[in-house]
C-alpha cells in the first residue's frame, strides 16, 4: 500500500494490510471524502486493534460513554443525543458556530484558497502568545477543559483571558475585533468574519488537542509538550 | 457511503486505537504527514463527544468543506 507520506515510526504495527483491505484510491480517480471514509473504516474495523478504549481516556473524564444511536433524538435538530448539551465547538453564545463558518467560507470559495496562508501566517502569532510557557502552544489548553477555554494557560491563573506574552488569544480579542466591524467596508467586515470563526475553528481543534502547527522547534528554543496523555 | 449518523456511531464504536489508526489513515490519504500532527495528545473524549454531539447539519457542512477543499486540489500530493 502507497502512503503518500512516510509515517515512519508512528504507523502502528496493525496497519497492516488486511483481508479486506481495498486499494488506495490514489492510484485512480480521487475518491470523495465518504468513500475514503467508508474505505478506511473496513480497514479498521477489521483491523484487530486493542479494544481498551476505557483506559485511554479515563483521565479525561468523559470516558468511553458507549454510543448512544438514538435515532429518535432529534435528528438535524441539533439536539444532543446523549441528553447533554448541544455541542457547541466554540463555546457557542451564538449557537454552532460552525454551521456560519461553512456558509461563508462555501460562499466565498476564494477564501477557501487563503487558509493555508492565513493558518500559517497566525502560526506564529499564536505560538507567540504561549511562548512564555512551554509546553503551552498549541495543546496548551489540553489540560483543561471547556470552561478552561477562558481560563488563560494550563496553569489556571486567575484573569487567565490574559496570555503570558501578551500574544493571540481567540478569546480575548475577538470583542475588540467586533468592536472595530462598523467602521470597516464590506470586503474587510467579510474578512474580519471570517477570521473570528476560523479562530473558533482553530480554538475548538484545540480543545480536541489537535495542533495544525509544525512541532515548536522555532528558534526560541521551546519544548513541544511530552507526547504522552499527561492531562486531566 | 453517506456519511450519516450511522457512520458517527461506527466511528464511535472503534476502540481509541482503532480510531487514532483511522486518523493517521485519514491525514495520510489526504496528504497530510501524520508526523506533524501530535494524535498522541488527542483528547479522545472530547472527539467522542464531539462525535456524538455533531448534528446532521454538522456533517453536511463538513462534507461540504471536505469536498470544496478537494475539488481544489488540496488533497495533497498525487
Amino acid at each position: 500500500m502507497t502512503q503518500p507520506y512516510d509515517t515512519g515510526g508512528l504507523r502502528p504495527a496493525t496497519d497492516a494490510p488486511t483481508a479486506g483491505d481495498v486499494p488506495p484510491a490514489t492510484a485512480g480517480a480521487p475518491e470523495s471524502p465518504a468513500t475514503l471514509l467508508e474505505r478506511l473504516l473496513k480497514e479498521v474495523e477489521n483491523t484487530p486493534g486493542d479494544n481498551s478504549n476505557s483506559g485511554d481516556n479515563s483521565n479525561r473524564g468523559s470516558g468511553q460513554t458507549p454510543p448512544q444511536a438514538d435515532p429518535a433524538a432529534s435528528p438535524g435538530s441539533g439536539g444532543n443525543p446523549t441528553g447533554g448539551p448541544a455541542y457547541s465547538p466554540a463555546g457557542g453564545a451564538t449557537g454552532s458556530p460552525m454551521n456560519g463558518l461553512m456558509g461563508s467560507l462555501l460562499s466565498h470559495p476564494e477564501l477557501l484558497q487563503t487558509i493555508p496562508t492565513l493558518i500559517s501566517t497566525l502560526g506564529p502569532m499564536m505560538r507567540t502568545g504561549s511562548s512564555g510557557t512551554p509546553g503551552a502552544g498549541i495543546g496548551g489548553r489540553t489540560g483543561g477543559d471547556a470552561g478552561g477555554r477562558t481560563g488563560g494557560d494550563p496553569g489556571g491563573k486567575p484573569g487567565g483571558g490574559a496570555h503570558p506574552g501578551g500574544g493571540f488569544h481567540p478569546d480575548r480579542h475577538t470583542p475588540l475585533l467586533k468592536a472595530i466591524k462598523p467602521y470597516l467596508g464590506p470586503e474587510r467586515r467579510q474578512a474580519l468574519e471570517t477570521m473570528i470563526q476560523l479562530c473558533q475553528v482553530w480554538d475548538t481543534l484545540q480543545d480536541l488537542g489537535i495542533s495544525l502547527l509544525p512541532p515548536a522547534a522555532d528558534n526560541r528554543g521551546t519544548q513541544p509538550p511530552p507526547p504522552s496523555g499527561k492531562e486531566g | 457511503m453517506q456519511l450519516d449518523r450511522k457512520s458517527l456511531d461506527r466511528l464511535l464504536n472503534l476502540s481509541d486505537d482503532q480510531l487514532r489508526m483511522l486518523l493517521r489513515r485519514l491525514l495520510s490519504e489526504n496528504g497530510v504527514d501524520p508526523g506533524t500532527v501530535p494524535l498522541e495528545q488527542l483528547n479522545m473524549g472530547k472527539l467522542r463527544e464531539a462525535l456524538r454531539g455533531a448534528t446532521d447539519e454538522d456533517i453536511a457542512g463538513y462534507m461540504a468543506l471536505l469536498s470544496a477543499l478537494g475539488n481544489r486540489g488540496g488533497a495533497g500530493p498525487q
